[in-house]
């Protein structure tokens, strides 16, 4: 949260609260803080796309205040009349006039001055994995299989830790390039990327999925992605080609213990 | 006329004497016609020109290529064709386009049109291709069909009560629903038969499949479609005309048959999603497990309660319509009435629909992880934020009826202070329940938040917030109930601001317990979370059902303070009410789109492949257009079931005086 944002505006709010508004200029103070708010007052800043859809519900919501009963919205008609009509507010008629085309200029502006960019997609988080795939020759029933080696960390905990050492090798040699030291996505390589790595310190990757289904995208990386939600851009290598079937266990392992998650577990089959 | 055109478009053109295979599979025809002069001259003119005797000099003009005996353009160097071949294929132009080579030939045939000929897997529909035609009709019969199952069962509740009640005006209420029922009931009939020719029109080797598995239920369906067509027409005709109880049976007559109905064709469409009783190459092996199916009665059930809710919406758009247009104060008491009984309704079979559906996502997932992935996390889950969108919005208008209904209660302006902190709750929970997990970004922006994840947002892109928020929506809507049913009554009992406090404390304490749960879920195994809902659910429903039993008591000797004035709602709740139809009607489409999409490139999952030109899965944008033309042609074929049904109680046409017609 972004407080030099967020105090000043609720300090306004309440503030405008004792100069007792009209209903109108109350709306507007709302709609404009909680356009700031989700512009300005939330870091890391959210993608313009969340924005309008919570401004258009917000927006909505507003309007159904303003209309909910009647008082409401003769108190809405009066004052529009007022601001239109009354000599008082002349001023601010005209300068409505002249800053609402300057806004609508300057976003003009804006847009037409930016960086052409990609445009956004709608990522695909967990694409359905194929019931089996075959490794290296070997067929893997993706929906049942598990991590040969998660038993170990009850009963044997030096060769479970000799595990997830191999694993942390592995992960050193090939994986932190793109999914970088903290295993936030965030690699030396990353930069170059679109879409960026998973970011397995996120609560709701590495931690809502089955180890079956993380040894799918590394055994198959980019080139595996089903065709369902094709084009796909991954640029996750099929690790089949370098790594073994134990060793890519292992690197699951060191993923899980590192970031401190608990993989899914396998529902029981019925 | 429409249809004639149609089938002349599909049908082709007469076909003249075969071209031997050597010249489909080279380049000639892309530059030659038999009888048009396209870049080169038609094979006509050149027959006209040489006889069999240049073709050796034509084979070398065909190998070298060049321009200058028909004109400018050069043909293209052809080395690569055999000599052999090349003969051949000259021989063939000059003989069967010489003047007068087809002398005696029979009329022109239309292809495929041979008695005992075995049918094409498939037939293109023109313009917009088969699968989107039949889309929008099997979405449009689909509609239809629902609003015909619907409007029987609650006329009958409703009428019941009427003959419970001895109150006339629920009997009138009733009558006037099953007014919209006869010319529904012809239309989905028309549809359905549309629907059919289609099917056996575009997809003449799926519909022969379905019919060796299914074609034992044909006769049940149509004896149960004869059944409801007597049932339907004696209970809307024969109203009043019988004695109260054997009119009362036949209501439930028309319910039973129209479920039977419903029963029928949702085991050929959820055999298709989730085939059963046949062997892995599609043989049939039990005719009952076909129709039982993994997935039949979570569509039946979980189609009988969207049914009721959207048979509401629309009777209450109905009412909206009629109030809208009502000259008299009284009809818009009436109408004031039946769309707030009509709004009802659709609430009450909105409420449990949630749970229906949860029923059928987790038999979906138990018949094939694949498809409830597909569905869920893969390239479906974005059209269930478009749902949650349209969810929500369904609830906000809902409350917002109900505020706006208290407008005709004298006394509920006491209320109004509470609506502002209703509607905080209603929005807080629309947008957490409208956030998506991943969220569309472009790489800069995804990469300040470091993923397609939000840090702070992205926890409420996932299942425990959402059960969270739509139970705190759903306790919040119950809120607006209650006030309105209150808004004109003074508890007198002496335990009344006891009754309150205690009331007060049941929602407070539900609320904390779900967002509690809403919360542990973050913390607990995924096997655990997903069993949370359970209590969640409980919480609520004990607090909805526990407040009622207290209201009831609390207000049973009620003080009245003030009338309720039918009429007095402001006209804008009508545009609520169509709010309400429409987004039922949009969900419906989008859900029914999921439902059938999720097989993907499959007729019957995992048996029978799509192997037509249309077995590609649309993007969302495209779909959600198709769905949208389906909904807007709904509310066009709507528009007239109104107006045809208006007309039964509009003026005679008398001759003008004068005399003149």
């Amino acid at each position: 949260m972004n407080f030099w944002v967020v105090v000043p505006m609720v300090l306004a709010l309440i503030g405008l609260r004792f100069l007792k508004p009209g209903i109108l200029l109350w709306l507007a103070a709302w709609w404009g803080g909680c356009f700031i708010f989700l512009r300005f007052g939330i870091l890391p800043p959210l993608p313009s796309s969340i924005i309008g859809l919570f401004m258009a519900i917000l927006t909505a919501a507003l309007a159904l205040y303003g209309t909910a009963d009647a008082d409401k919205l003769s108190a809405i008609g009066k004052s529009l009349r007022a601001f239109l009509m009354e000599r008082r507010f002349a001023p601010w008629l005209w300068g409505s006039l002249v800053v609402i085309p300057l806004l609508v200029g300057f976003n003009a502006y804006r847009q037409a001055t930016s960086e052409a960019v990609a445009p956004a997609t709608g990522r695909t988080i967990h694409p359905a994995p194929p019931s089996e795939i075959t490794f290296r020759g070997k067929k893997i029933d993706i929906l049942k299989a598990s991590n040969p080696f998660r038993e170990l960390e009850g009963k044997d905990k030096a060769a479970f830790a000799g595990h997830v050492a191999g694993g942390r090798a592995i992960y050193y040699k090939n994986c932190v390039f793109c999914h970088g030291d903290n295993m936030e996505g965030d690699g030396l390589y990353s930069h170059g990327l679109d879409p960026q790595p998973a970011n397995f310190a996120d609560p709701t990757t590495i931690a809502m999925l089955q180890e079956s289904y993380l040894f799918w995208r590394i055994a198959k990386g980019g080139p595996g992605l089903p065709e369902e939600s094709a084009p796909w851009a991954s640029a996750m290598p099929a690790w089949e080609a370098t790594l073994g079937e134990d060793e890519i266990w292992d690197v699951i392992l060191f993923l899980y213990s590192f970031t401190g998650r608990k993989p899914r577990a396998q529902e029981r089959a019925e | 006329m429409l249809a004639l055109a149609v089938l002349a478009f599909l049908t082709p053109g007469p076909v003249r004497a075969e071209a031997p295979p050597l010249m489909k599979q080279s380049d000639c025809l892309a530059c030659h016609q038999p009888d048009r002069k396209v870049v080169g001259p038609s094979f006509t003119d050149i027959a006209g020109r040489y006889g069999t005797a240049d073709i050796p000099k034509l084979v070398q003009k065909v190998k070298q290529g060049g321009a200058g005996n028909w004109g400018a353009l050069a043909m293209s160097p052809h080395p690569d064709l055999k000599d052999a071949d090349l003969g051949a294929m000259i021989g063939w132009i000059l003989t069967a386009h010489a003047p007068g080579a087809n002398p005696a030939k029979g009329p022109d045939v239309i292809a495929g049109t041979k008695p005992g000929q075995e049918a094409p897997a498939y037939r293109n529909f023109p313009v917009i291709g088969s699968r989107v035609a039949i889309w929008i009709v099997a979405q449009l019969h689909l509609m239809f069909a629902a609003f015909v199952l619907a409007v029987p069962m609650f006329a009958f509740i409703i009428e019941l009560i009427g003959y419970r009640t001895k109150d006339e005006r629920y009997d009138h209420l009733a009558h006037e629903f099953t007014k919209l029922l006869s010319t529904s009931f012809s239309f989905t009939a028309s549809l359905g038969v549309l629907l059919s020719f289609l099917l056996i029109f575009l997809y003449p080797k799926l519909m022969s499949y379905m019919t060796a598995i299914f074609g034992w239920t044909f006769l049940p369906y149509v004896l149960l479609f004869f059944a409801e067509t007597v049932f339907l027409y004696s209970y809307y005709y024969g109203w009043g005309k019988f004695h109260p109880k054997v009119h009362l049976l036949l209501g439930l007559g028309l319910n039973i048959t129209g479920m039977g109905i419903l029963f029928i064709a949702d085991s050929w469409l959820t055999f298709m999603n989730s085939p059963n009783g046949v062997t892995e190459s599609g043989e049939l092996v039990n005719r009952w497990a076909a129709v039982h199916n993994f997935t039949w009665m979570p569509i039946n059930v979980h189609r009988i309660i969207a049914n009721i809710a959207f048979g509401g919406s629309i009777a209450g758009a109905y009412a909206a319509f009629k109030f809208l247009d009502a000259k008299t104060d009284e009809e818009r008491a009436h109408y004031d009435w039946m769309g707030y009984i009509g709004n009802f309704i659709a609430i009450s079979g909105l409420l449990p629909l949630p749970f229906a559906g949860y029923w059928l996502g987790k038999e979906i997932y138990a018949y094939s992880q694949n498809m409830g992935m597909t569905l869920m996390g893969g390239a479906f889950s974005w059209l269930f934020i478009i749902q949650a969108v349209l969810i929500g919005t369904l609830f906000l208008a809902v409350n917002y009826y109900l505020w706006l209904g208290m407008e005709r209660i004298e006394g509920a302006e006491r209320f109004r202070k509470f609506i502002k902190y209703l509607l905080g709750g209603v929005t807080v929970c629309f947008l957490v329940w409208a956030t998506p997990h991943s969220l569309v970004a472009t790489v800069e922006e995804s990469r300040k938040m470091g993923g397609a994840h939000h840090p702070a947002l992205g926890v409420l892109g996932v299942m425990s917030a959402k059960n969270t928020a739509v139970n705190i929506l759903i306790l919040t809507t119950y809120v607006s109930f209650l006030l309105y049913r209150r808004g004109n009554k003074k508890a007198t009992v002496p335990w009344a601001k006891t009754g309150d406090r205690i009331e007060f404390l049941i929602f407070a304490s539900s609320a904390i317990f779900v967002i509690f749960l809403g919360v542990l879920g973050y913390f607990v195994e995924a096997k655990v979370r997903i069993r949370l809902s359970v209590p969640q659910v409980a919480a609520v429903l004990f607090a909805m059902i526990s407040v009622t039993v207290i209201d009831i008591f609390m207000f049973r000797k009620a003080e009245i303070t003030g009338e309720i004035r039918w009429g007095k709602i402001p006209r804008r709740a009508q545009y609520a009410l169509f709010l309400i139809a429409i987004t039922f009607t949009w969900i419906m489409g989008l859900m029914g789109y999921v439902r059938a999409g999720i097989r993907q490139h499959w007729h019957v999952y995992g048996v029978m492949r799509d192997e037509s030109i249309n077995a590609f899965t649309p993007t969302l944008g495209f779909a959600a257009k198709v769905v949208s033309v389906t909904v807007l042609l709904f509310f066009g074929f709507l528009a007239i079931i109104f107006w045809l049904t208006g007309l039964t109680t509009s003026a005679d046409w008398k001759p003008r005086k004068d005399g003149q017609a």
